[in-house]
């Protein structure tokens, strides 16, 4: 798809009614001082192809930016080869925008027309290497690699946390169970305690621990079972210490997701009314918006999915607390039962610690009814009485409780460093089956965006060549970099000894806007969008004369089929592509004025003058357009050849002083035609368009026949420079010495 | 090659691999499309039991 033509009215600088017309999709250059229009017309384009403008989004200053202060709307409207279609802006800068037109695309929807500009360039060679890899990964549609490698990679290293953990519990429980034998060995240990526990069965291994019957609670003294109590006791210590911090947690976080979730959807809803009533054009707007809307209150959702989801898990713990509590319960109330007419003394305590409990299981349903937090001092009470039983179970002379207990307590050790042992087994074989998972998928990422970017590399590093010409930096190309975090970044070797990345390290400012403009048409060459347009905004600001030139000629050469739309404010690159590609059409800013803006003019000068003459107008009024024309036509050839002229620092000469210079150069030169009659003419044809620039009030003399014979000479003029014979133009055929000479012979000087 | 085909090659391969596949259920499953569920992945990992200690 190609740009046939653009009408642009009231939109930014470009006041008054402005049309481009571009035949055929022919390549355009736009010749502009700074400051005289020529972004608004890559603007304008863009606008009409996004429905914004990069800067607009950018900055958040509304589309009424886009319109002329003295315009009240701004209308776009663009041929191309698939059909026209037009956007329109209505309001201004100074007052609200009125209801805008909006976006009225006929027979196609048209995606953004490839523009680099020169502030573009720089920014993405100055991105960081993951911007860069971003911006890329998006352009060859392998986004969602990046979101899988380090998801896999985040869930490797949890695992490895996990197992960490897991490893340090059992050294732990391990510390603990040697500590418990204090210092025998476990034969000895359990044979003596099972002697003290006056137990039926000889004990020397863990597993004959493990499997030990306890005693029947009937046939045993209170404070045995008081030992089961005391293992509720750790139990309830433990849910103490876990369930009451995760439940308050989840209760915290609860709240505060909703409060930031509604806190964001209100302040976004905000945001959008009010960008509603800023600007213009709103169906573009509200889809905006609405998109955005839509994707905050997702993320809303899933942070209080997040919430749920812990809220739940602690929820599920609080009521096992609960469960806890009531079998803790219901132990102390048998033991109670059996020792009611006994002579414990300790049967109060217990009463205590049974109501202390019940308070508990209170606080516990209260919690999860009104989903409250639980007060964590509750169960303290409840584990401080049950320590003190403890101990006067303990204290007992001649009882068999203290050893029943110890051989609990063994077994709960053994138990603990077993599951302990198990559970850094499982998490390794976990870990391993992970990490090995995530290399496979790093393997597999790296070698996906290798092989794209290597596509992309071979065009880049052949464009860069063509660009710079002869370079210390070879086999520049881009590289993914897994290292650290995954990045994108250009490489290089300089110097044909050392890898060099990130450019900036060597790279001169115009070294690195060559590898941004290689990078922008490698892409487009590559992966070519649906557009064959591209639109360069001074991008070869920081270029010398001969990559400019080597640019047009890459133009012109790799990109034969495309549309190139070169804006520049450099009249020596306007000059090149007058020479490297004479397709092309040009267009020179020849007037600006504040109000109405630029003024357009094609600098196919001599063409112009011919359609006026033949037009019928008077020879007074095309005096400016003809000596436009002589000068034109006579500076073409010093400047190709090199003749010398006096230096002008405002570099404005005479036709006549053009004349002089190029004959005089020619016979130095030793040039074969450089006596031609008709650089004697063109002295009179000289004279003849300084009478016509002159006298305005027809009375000049000179008749359009005149200015036809000037025409005549001119072309005449260019023939003198080019060979029929050999189809080669003079400058075409110099040597880097300065001699010419075509295969004929026709055209030569010493 | 797309990133979704390239994703789905690697899911395979992930769960052809004698020391991957154990969890290659789990990542299969918590793959969105754009990114992994974090948390259910986590309590995925989490409940996986290697097969020897299964079989036990």
């Amino acid at each position: 798809m190609k740009v046939v033509r653009m009408r642009i009215d009231g939109f930014r600088s470009l006041r008054a009614p402005q049309t481009i017309d571009l035949k055929d999709g022919r390549s355009l250059c736009l010749l502009a001082d700074n400051g005289r229009g020529k972004s608004s017309v890559v603007d304008a384009l863009e606008f009409w192809s996004t429905g914004t403008v990069e800067w607009v989004r950018r900055d958040g200053v509304g589309l009424g930016a886009l319109v002329h202060l003295d315009a009240d709307s701004a209308t776009v409207e663009v041929t191309t080869d698939a059909g026209v279609a037009s956007r329109t802006l209505k309001g201004s800068t100074s007052g609200p925008l009125t209801a805008g037109q909006g976006p009225m695309i006929v027979g196609f929807a048209p995606e953004p027309v490839p523009t680099l500009r020169n502030r573009t360039m720089a920014a993405f060679v100055d991105k960081t290497a993951n911007d860069k890899r971003t911006e890329l990964l998006t352009m060859l549609g392998l986004t969602k690699l990046v979101p899988f490698r380090l998801g896999l990679r985040a869930a490797a290293r949890r695992a490895r946390s996990e197992l960490n953990d897991a490893r340090k519990a059992a050294e732990m429980a391990n510390a603990a169970w040697e500590q418990s034998l204090d210092g025998d060995d476990v034969a000895t240990r359990l044979a003596d305690l099972a002697a003290a526990a006056q137990l039926d069965q000889r004990i020397t291994t863990e597993d004959q621990l493990l499997h030990l019957e306890t005693p029947p609670s009937a046939s045993v003294p209170a404070s045995t079972r008081l030992a089961q109590a005391d293992e509720l006791a750790a139990a309830n210590d433990a849910l103490a210490s876990t369930s009451v911090m995760a439940w308050n947690a989840a209760i915290a976080d609860r709240h505060i997701a909703a409060e930031r979730g509604l806190s964001a959807l209100l302040q976004e809803g905000q945001r959008v009314l009010a960008e509603w009533e800023d600007d213009s054009c709103p169906l573009c707007l509200v889809e905006q918006s609405r998109a955005e809307l839509a994707n905050r209150v997702q993320d809303r959702a899933a942070e209080l999915a997040v919430a749920d989801a812990r809220f739940t898990t602690a929820a599920a713990r609080a009521e096992e607390r609960g469960q806890a509590i009531a079998r803790l319960e219901r132990a102390l109330r048998a033991v109670i039962d059996d020792e009611r007419n006994s002579d414990w003394s300790h049967l109060p305590v217990a009463q205590d610690v049974l109501t202390a409990l019940g308070l508990e299981a209170g606080a516990v349903k209260t919690a999860l009814r009104g989903r409250q937090a639980l007060n964590a001092s509750a169960p303290t009470l409840a584990s401080e009485a049950l320590a003190e039983l403890r101990e006067a179970a303990l204290r007992a002379p001649g009882d068999v409780g203290p050893a029943l207990l110890q051989l609990s307590q063994l077994r709960a050790r053994i138990q603990a460093r077993r599951e302990a042992d198990e559970d850094v087994a499982r998490r390794e074989a976990i870990t391993s089956s992970i990490e090995k998972a995530a290399e496979i998928g790093e393997t597999a990422v790296r070698v996906a965006i290798d092989q794209a970017l290597s596509g992309l590399n071979e065009t880049l590093g052949s464009f860069y060549g063509k660009l710079v010409g002869q370079s210390p930096y070879t086999d520049v190309r881009l590289e993914y970099r897994d290292a650290r975090s995954g990045g994108v970044e250009f490489s290089f070797i300089w110097d044909a000894r050392e890898e060099v990345c990130p450019p900036q390290r060597v790279m001169s400012e115009s070294q690195l806007g060559a590898l941004g403009l290689a990078l922008f048409l490698a892409r487009l060459s590559v992966q070519p969008p649906d557009w064959r347009t591209m639109v360069l905004d001074d991008v070869v600001t920081s270029f010398d004369v001969v990559h400019r030139a080597r640019l047009v000629r890459l133009l012109v050469e790799e990109f034969p089929n495309w549309q190139v739309v070169l804006c520049t404010h450099d009249p020596q690159l306007s000059r090149t592509v007058h020479d490297e590609a004479p397709a092309w059409k040009a267009i020179k800013v020849t007037s600006w004025t504040p109000t109405d803006g630029p003024v357009f003019g094609e600098s196919d000068v001599r063409g112009r003058l011919r359609q006026r003459i033949q037009a019928g107008e008077a020879a007074d009024e095309l005096g400016g357009l003809a000596r436009q024309a002589i000068e034109q036509a006579l500076e073409r050839p010093i400047r190709q050849l090199g003749l010398k002229i006096r230096h002008d620092p405002t570099n404005t000469y005479s036709a006549e002083e053009y004349r002089r210079a190029l004959i005089s150069g020619l016979r130095d030169g030793g040039y074969a035609r450089a006596d031609h009659p008709v650089l004697r003419r063109l002295a009179t044809d000289g004279s003849v368009t300084n009478r016509a620039c002159h006298f305005k009030d027809h009375d000049s003399g000179v008749t359009p026949a005149d200015l036809e014979l000037l025409l005549d000479d001119l072309d005449e003029l260019d023939a003198i420079f080019y060979c029929d014979t050999c189809q080669k133009r003079a400058w075409e055929v110099r040597s880097h010495s300065g001699h010419c000479q075509c295969s004929c012979g026709a055209l030569s000087c010493a | 090659m797309g990133d979704d085909e390239i994703i789905a090659d690697v899911l395979d391969s992930i769960e052809a691999d004698d020391q991957a596949s154990l969890v290659a259920a789990a990542i299969r499953a918590h793959w969105n499309g754009a990114g992994f569920d974090e948390e259910p992945l986590r309590a995925a990992l989490s409940s996986v039991q290697p097969p020897e200690m299964g079989q036990s």
